[in-house]
């Protein structure tokens, strides 16, 4: 101890915050060289001594000056004057003490190297503490048991000393072990789908603790940013997903695992390998800042992908959802905070290898592949009507009319007359495309210090050719309990993921097919169709790596500090270093002569966060629990990129891209820096664990906000009452908890990137002389608002929490109102200042809903259990006020149409033409700028004609509601889960385009150059009445008739079955678990939607379908 | 934070606690926070260091040029120079399936429409650039002499003229900004016409005083006669005509100028093509003085595959008038003898054919014909070399290979019933037969001379001002002030290079110059601008390309409409309205 006092004297007040940072890294590095040394320095030193007739006192001199015990005692307690006599050969130091402090008044407590002299009390091991300025190392050692009412042992259940921040694990055998401060003291025990029950200790030594099921879930304990919390304890909204309920899927994406799961988290499809899932948390409260929440991965906000993270590592997913739970993130919260945290090695006293393997095969839910040849023959007899076929009624086919006129080259007639053709969407895309996922991880809890490593390897392939994903992860988490109130651990990944393969351009699925991919000797048509470049050299002939690195390490201690209960001290310090390295070389490239470039980005985020803890309770009725907090974050960028066409020599590829063409050779760099500051209080007070308050405050700066704005203040309130424990409550039998929370809190949303307020000089080699040397060249490209900061969003939120029926049912109702000021957006500036647009912080934004949680156990026999959870959530946003100009005098605020903002309108508004349903006729006089086959309009402005003036809000591309239904059935080894997800949208939202346009653009002759889906119903003279208009039509700009539908579905989103084997069998094997699970996700979408998948959206050339999975896997612990 | 206030006691003595203390403290007192949250560019430039030595406001001169050259002749989007500024007047007719010649007029001058914001936004955008460079010259962080001041406030102000001059031309009476803009500002109000030109003229007789002479400048930046010949049109404009008299005589006076009478350059001796000096003028590396070139004032440099050659990707030379104005010949059918539709051309675009034409735009109809009879047979400027009508066959496959078009009444197939893409007379000024660059060959030459369909460039340096010019600008003068033989001396100086009959002083008018200035400066000047600044637009589209867009134009079109989205942003003051719109 003496050491660190030099160390803090040595540096503790150099002032530059470089050093600060190397003072966090150093002290860690200390507590972890001494972690290094043994558990105990007592058990180690053997002590070697001879005295006669020494004083106490002397003796307490004598062992402290030659060893490096230290004694701490009042001089109350202890007879310093008694005379002994010592004499020890290589002895242990308990030993000696047991001879001199035998028969005394006193004890002795030895903890590492520490003595504590303390009075002696009857009928205990080691005396308590007395007196309030006394120390709290004194031990009592409990051994437990935690197992379910069937004896079923709960491996991981929370055993926590209550009033503390003292807690274990129960181990695989639901067994666990742990050091009191009190021999009264208190064990709060809880887990996962149990009622939290409370045991006192009163002197036992060892305990039987048996958990009630219950659905509630209320009990658990939740992580809610800087430190954790009983979830029966929140006043705000904080959810824990069940990403137990999904691990047998083979999710790539940890964000997969909560799609649908819980109310107010919006997660979307993923359509592509090694792609993330869009994400959001309840409405939006910005309109063109960030959208999605902030990710805090073991308690550090982490700036890299989702997909570097493997889900089979995560122990639990959080998410914070109101302001009052959020504001503890500042400045980045408003889109609300997902926490995830890593497991741990926390589990049995032993080691235990755990390994989990699956295949999946993939398939699209719905593709719209390219028709076939004929099909596309379709397209000009149908487009070309005029010329086709023969007046009047034009259902006579031309004779003299060739639709291969029509064909860009000669190339494609020659195909078409030899009958050669390519289908391009086949040779684009696999079929039957497979997922590996292999995980390997040890788990290891030794009595002071635990450990869990994993490696991971997932294999995708991609529906798309050339959208493979592969991917390694390794974890390595480290806990070690080097002394009673030191605990030092480590958590880190690292990450090494394979994007290589260039993506196709979509568009190129529906080439014409007479377009030939191969020439007659099997070689790539380098030109197919005689004009562009064969697409499947991309796939074939290009050389592409595209390899990314993720490390991660966040280094931590707690201090439980030793003079006053409940005090505690934590530092980490995380560092994410990474890289991403894409090279790509081209043979073809540059007109065959060759093109390569080679590029690496690497970023490194660290930070480091100081927390102080204080929880407590005064009179058992007052809880108290203070955090306080102070910590940075720097984020460093840096990137280089080269490349090189027409190369003398094309053999080494982008390794050689110095072969290129001398003066061809270019280069660009690029670099960034950004810097956070912040510190945080919050207070956490409840009242007999009836009235609960919370009170958080953060101040938050970033480099990146304008120089007069640099520091935002974002404070939070918020109350619950657990209406249930009253005695006017008490006695409803169906009643079993009932709580309401109220809270309110401004988080912020950053909203403006780095540099953002920095105004630009733009340079390079942009002109040449007339020797064709480059000439550099200079300009300022923006105008610069030094005022700019962040979004600040005011919420409130109401919820309830009730459980019914004997804990049958239980749920939460949330209420809640988001209002956003300062909203970023760029407004218009005249281009005769030379620039045209200015970001300034205006306007309001406001969105408000419901989220709705319901638990049933439907049947539990004992053998057979059926619960269910039903997930409901509704949002409404509304722009409520933005420039706050009224040109057209009417009173009311001017909608900004050209950005599709709408005053008192919802975000995401359909502002266009409305068609009718009808096609325009042959035999009908079609008004100017429109064409036969085209969509009639709805004439809505009252003036007579279709102008653009008759574009109407048609509705929104918001969902109106969504919900999920979980079901779990289990009947004795079996374990069935079924999901089902949907999104509806009423008549007018959630709406997706369904028109041709994409394939069919207006008034050009384009429309021939590619393919269309098959099988599409578009208006032919024999088909009036289509669904979609004629090919090729001409029709004035501004009047183009665009169809929206809802894009309403329900999915059979996930299911899974599992079997365990009998422990028989598991014994046999000499394994401890041994589980087969098949699962199979997108199984089956109802819905109307004609486009590509209702989820993703989208009906176009470049749609991507959503992918139908079937999984099979196995589960071995040993 | 005040551990006493929420209640801990603690002991000083403690080590841990003292520790802990002082780490918290270091955190929370310690440090410096704006220092820590200063931030600073790394991989981008500030303006408060980038305008202070000579060589970096000669960077931004390079800039004014770079802006010019690719803001207006590097694009061939529709709604976008040159494209906007040939289209809707006597000379050029747009492809039916663009979706332009639509019935109405008005559709292309909707205030709204972006064709009309894009010249509004790239001209100011040039004005600003110019005026930061006039601003910070004086500006106390500058370090320039008295004498580099000068040359580089006196080419800036080249470039604010000949903006100021191009908006007034397009939008009338427009805002006149003569300072950097540095912070935002929305009540801006417009100037009279007049009083534009007059601050152009202002600027330039400035320039004029300190621009090199054209045979001391390098080719590449504005010399005083360039200067010169851009007063005199700006003196034209508003009426001044001794003055704009004197301003065209200095420069064709000037003993470094002359027009090219006389063969000469890269391709005197290429037995396949070529024929006149006219034809030599638009040749690959002729265009600069230092090739011989004495008719150039002004020329924009262009460089295929050099880093700033071009417009964004340093891998292309994007002057693409080849691509907007010339026929897509690769893609024209014949109906062959044999009832089979086959190929023109095989093997796709071809240098021999004038390289890749994507057929955009085409000469109306005046321009194919009138125009040039009413010439004269002997003017060069139509001989076979300069408009070539007909194409031979070039397609192994075909029983009519090696047989012309036009000559042999071969079919050609059109797509469309009023405007043909793949089939017109080329104009040879708009390409470089034989010439295209190796590296844009394609791989299969069974057909030599077979390119890529990224060719579609013409690939030689721009006049952005010629001799031949300021010779029509005096005539302007003259006929301005009525003097009908200096007119016609001026005129015939142009004619006569090109081999064309005298025009008779009685003959001269404001109709026969804009009819020379067609035959001369076809896709060389913005000919919309041209006619907007005389009020001609619509009187001339109307006579000369009644049976497309001049159909519906109307008088008002000679004014394009204050850009909406402008006078929109414009919160503080009404920019008003052009008449009509």
């Amino acid at each position: 101890m003496e050491k660190l006092l030099i160390l803090s004297k040595k540096y503790g007040l150099v002032p530059n915050l470089n050093l600060k940072m190397k003072l966090s890294i150093l002290f860690i590095f200390i507590t972890l060289f001494t972690l290094k040394a043994n558990d105990s320095y007592a058990q180690r030193t053997k002590i070697t001594l001879n005295f006669n007739n020494i004083s106490v006192e002397q003796l307490i001199d004598i062992i402290e000056n030659t060893t490096e015990f230290q004694f701490v005692y009042k001089i109350d307690d202890v007879e310093l004057n008694r005379i002994v006599s010592v004499r020890a050969e290589k002895e242990n130091i308990n030993n000696l003490l047991k001879r001199v402090f035998g028969n005394t008044q006193t004890t002795f407590n030895v903890s590492d190297r520490r003595i504590y002299l303390v009075p002696r009390k009857e009928n205990t091991i080691f005396a308590s503490r007395k007196s309030e300025n006394n120390f709290t190392f004194l031990q009592i050692l409990v051994k437990g048991v935690i197992k379910d009412k069937y004896g079923t042992p709960l491996s991981g259940a929370n055993v926590v000393e209550k009033g503390t921040l003292k807690g274990v694990t129960a181990d695989f055998d639901g067994n666990f072990e742990m050091d009191l401060t009190d021999k009264n003291a208190i064990l709060v025990v809880s887990y996962i789908g149990f009622a939290t029950k409370e045991v006192s200790v009163t002197g036992q030594s060892n305990l039987n603790i048996v958990l009630e099921e219950s659905a509630a879930g209320l009990d658990e304990v939740v992580v809610v940013g800087y430190g954790t919390q009983r979830k029966s304890d929140l006043t705000g909204s904080v959810l824990r997903a069940d990403i137990k309920s999904f691990e047998n899927q083979p999710n790539v994406s940890l964000f997969q695992s909560l799609q649908g799961s819980l109310p107010g988290l919006n997660v979307g499809q993923v359509s592509a390998a090694g792609d993330n899932p869009s994400i959001s948390v309840r409405g939006r409260t910005s309109l063109s800042g960030q959208q999605e929440p902030l990710i805090v991965l073991d308690g550090t906000i982490y700036r890299g992908s989702i997909i570097d993270i493997n889900p089979n590592d995560i122990a639990s997913v959080d998410v914070l959802k109101d302001a009052s739970s959020t504001a503890v993130y500042g400045s980045q919260a408003a889109n609300g905070v997902i926490l995830i945290t890593s497991k741990s090695g926390k589990g049995p006293e032993k080691v235990v290898f755990n390994y989990k393997s699956s295949i999946s095969v993939q398939s699209p839910v719905n593709e719209l592949r390219a028709a076939s040849p004929q099909g596309y023959i379709n397209k000009f007899i149908n487009g070309d009507i005029l010329l086709s076929r023969l007046a009047p009624d034009y259902l006579q086919l031309n004779p003299n009319y060739d639709f291969t006129n029509r064909f860009k080259t000669e190339d494609m007639v020659d195909a078409y007359e030899n009958n050669n053709f390519t289908d391009w969407y086949d040779l684009l895309t696999n079929r039957t495309p497979l997922l590996n996922n292999h995980n390997l991880s040890m788990a290891y809890n030794g009595k002071s210090s635990s450990t869990f490593m994993s490696i991971g390897y997932t294999d995708q392939e991609g529906y798309h050719v050339g959208e493979d994903y592969a991917r390694w992860n390794a974890r390595l988490n480290i806990e070690n309990r080097y002394a009673e109130w030191l605990t030092v651990g480590v958590q880190s990944f690292l990450t090494s993921s394979d994007f290589s393969g260039l993506d196709i351009n979509l568009t190129n699925r529906y080439l014409p097919p007479f377009a030939t991919a191969r020439l007659e000797n099997g070689e790539l048509n380098p030109t197919p169709g005689g004009t562009f470049i064969n697409p499947l050299n991309d796939v074939l002939n290009a050389d592409h790596q595209d390899i990314r690195l993720n490390i991660f390490g966040n280094i931590y201690a707690k201090i439980d500090l030793p003079f006053i209960k409940g005090l505690s001290y934590k530092i980490n310090y995380t560092t994410n270093y990474q890289n991403i390295r894409e090279n790509i070389f081209k043979p073809y490239g540059a007109n065959f002569q060759g093109s390569g470039s080679k590029e690496n980005n690497y970023q490194r985020s660290y930070s480091s966060d100081n927390i102080l803890t204080y929880a407590n309770s005064f009179s058992e009725k007052h809880n108290l629990d203070l955090t306080l907090l102070y910590g940075f974050e720097r984020v460093k960028g840096d990137g280089t990129f080269s490349s090189a066409i027409n190369f003398a020599d094309p053999s080494l590829g982008f390794n050689g891209l110095e072969l290129g063409q001398a003066d061809l050779q270019r280069v660009a760099t690029s670099a960034f820096e950004e810097s956070s500051l912040y510190s945080m209080a919050r207070l956490n007070y409840n009242f007999l664990r009836k009235y609960f308050f919370t009170a958080t405050i953060r101040r938050d700066g970033f480099s990146g906000f304008g120089r007069d704005n640099k520091f935002g203040t974002f404070p939070s309130a918020s109350m619950a009452w657990t209406l249930g424990e009253e005695n006017f409550l008490k006695d409803i039998a169906f009643l079993n908890t009932l709580k309401v929370r109220g809270s309110y809190g401004l988080s912020g949303n950053r909203t403006i990137a780095r540099y953002q307020t920095q105004p630009v000089v733009d340079g390079g080699f942009n002109y040449v002389d007339s020797a064709g040397n480059p000439l550099y060249g200079q300009n300022i490209t923006d105008l610069a608002n030094r005022d700019l900061k962040w979004e600040t969003t005011a919420g409130f939120n109401f919820g309830v929490d009730f459980n019914l029926l004997n804990n049958k049912i239980n749920g939460s109702i949330d209420y809640y109102t988001n209002t956003t000021d300062d909203l970023l957006y760029t407004v218009r500036l005249p281009e005769i200042t030379g620039f045209n647009q200015l970001p300034v912080n205006l306007g309001k934004l406001g969105n408000s809903g419901i989220d709705i949680s319901l638990n049933s156990i439907n049947i539990d026999t004992g053998d057979f259990m059926w619960s269910t959870t039903f997930n409901f959530s509704r949002n409404r946003d509304e722009l409520i006020t933005l420039l706050g100009v009224d040109n057209d005098g009417d009173g009311v605020e001017d909608d900004l149409i050209s950005d599709k903002l709408f005053i008192g309108k919802q975000l995401n508004s359909i502002f266009d033409l409305q068609i009718t349903g009808e096609l325009f006729q042959l035999n009908e006089v079609i008004p100017s700028g429109f064409d036969v086959g085209a969509f009639k309009i709805k004439d809505t402005d009252g003036v007579d004609g279709i102008t653009p003036d008759d574009r109407i809000i048609l509705g929104t591309e918001s969902p109106d509601y969504r919900f999920s239904i979980q079901n779990q059935i289990k009947y004795k080894n079996w374990n069935l889960m079924f999901f089902i997800n949907s999104i509806q949208g009423g008549k007018n939202m959630y709406l997706g385009r369904d028109d041709l346009l994409s394939w069919n653009p207006i008034s050009t002759e384009s429309v021939f150059n590619v393919n269309i889906p098959v099988g599409v119903d578009y208006w032919t003279p024999e088909n009036p009445n289509a669904r979609y208009q004629k090919l090729l039509i001409n029709v004035a700009d501004g009047l183009v008739g665009r169809r929206y539908v809802p894009r309403s579905f329900v999915r059979l989103q996930d299911v899974s079955l599992g079997y365990d084997f009998d422990a028989t069998l598991i014994n046999k094997l000499h394994l401890s678990k041994l589980q087969l699970f098949f699962s199979g996700k997108n199984l089956v979408t109802w819905t109307k939607y004609n486009g590509w998948d209702p989820e993703i959206g989208g009906f176009d050339m470049q749609g991507r379908p959503a992918l139908k999975m079937y999984t099979i896997g196995l589960n071995i612990g040993f | 934070m005040n551990l006493k206030k929420i209640g801990i006691k603690y002991d000083a003595k403690n080590s841990i606690f003292s520790s802990f203390i002082l780490v918290v403290l270091v955190f929370v007192s310690g440090c410096n926070e704006s220092e820590f949250l200063e931030e600073k560019p790394l991989d981008f430039l500030s303006p408060i260091s980038s305008y202070t030595t000579f060589t970096q406001f000669e960077a931004s001169i390079n800039q004014l040029h770079a802006n010019y050259r690719n803001d207006f002749w590097s694009t061939d989007d529709i709604n976008q120079a040159p494209r906007t500024l040939f289209y809707g007047t006597d000379l050029a007719l747009n492809d039916k399936d663009l979706g332009e010649n639509p019935p109405d007029y008005s559709a292309l001058t909707q205030p709204a429409s972006l064709r009309i914001l894009y010249m509004w936004q790239k001209l100011y955008s040039l004005i600003q650039n110019a005026n930061v460079i006039i601003t910070r010259a004086d500006a106390p962080s500058s370090l320039l002499k008295k004498e580099e001041r000068d040359v580089i406030v006196a080419e800036a102000l080249f470039f604010r003229a000949l903006s100021y001059k191009m908006l007034a031309n397009i939008y009338g009476d427009v805002p006149l900004v003569l300072d950097e803009v540095e912070t935002p500002k929305r009540d801006y109000t417009r100037a009279p016409r007049e009083q534009v030109y007059r601050q152009c003229a202002l600027d330039l007789e400035f320039s004029i005083k300190h621009l090199p002479d054209i045979s001391k400048a390098q080719n590449h930046r504005i010399n005083k006669e360039a200067a010169n010949h851009l007063l005199s049109e700006i003196y034209v404009s508003f009426g001044q005509w001794d003055k704009a008299i004197g301003a065209a005589t200095s420069t064709i006076n000037n003993p470094g100028t002359s027009l090219m009478k006389n063969r000469f350059g890269s391709r005197v001796n290429d037995p396949n093509y070529g024929g006149d000096v006219y034809w030599d003028l638009f040749r690959q590396g002729n265009q600069n003085r230092s090739s011989g070139n004495n008719e150039a004032l002004w020329v924009l440099q262009f460089e295929f595959n050099v880093s700033g050659g071009a417009s964004g990707n340093a891998n292309s030379s994007n002057f693409v008038l080849e691509r907007i104005t010339l026929p897509r010949l690769w893609q024209a059918r014949i109906r062959d003898k044999d009832g089979r539709v086959r190929n023109l051309l095989a093997g796709g675009p071809n240098t021999f054919y004038y390289g890749r034409g994507s057929g955009f735009q085409s000469p109306s109809l005046y321009f194919r014909t009138s125009l040039w009879t009413k010439s004269g047979e002997s003017d060069i400027r139509n001989s076979k070399f300069n408009i070539v009508r007909d194409f031979k066959v070039n397609n192994p496959q075909s029983p009519s290979n090696g047989n012309f078009v036009v000559a042999n009444n071969l079919i050609i197939l059109n797509t469309y019933t009023d405007t043909d893409r793949n089939f017109y007379p080329v104009l040879a000024k708009n390409s470089t037969p034989g010439l295209h660059p190796r590296e844009l060959y394609a791989v299969n030459q069974s057909i030599p001379g077979s390119l890529l369909s990224t060719a579609g460039t013409t690939f030689r340096d721009h006049y952005s001002m010629r001799l031949a010019e300021t010779y029509l600008l005096r005539a302007e003068a003259h006929l301005g002030k009525g003097d009908l033989v200096s007119a016609a001396a001026d005129i015939n100086e142009v004619r006569r290079r090109s081999k064309a009959p005298d025009v008779s002083s009685g003959e001269v008018n404001i109709d026969y110059i804009l009819d020379e200035r067609l035959r001369e400066l076809y896709y060389e000047e913005f000919r919309l601008l041209t006619l907007m600044r005389l009020g001609k637009l619509a009187e001339r589209t109307r006579k000369y390309n009644n049976k497309f867009v001049g159909a519906t134009i109307e008088d008002f079109h000679n004014l394009w409409p204050i850009p909406l989205s402008e006078k929109e942003a414009n919160t503080g003051a009404d920019l008003g309205q052009n008449p009509g719109y």
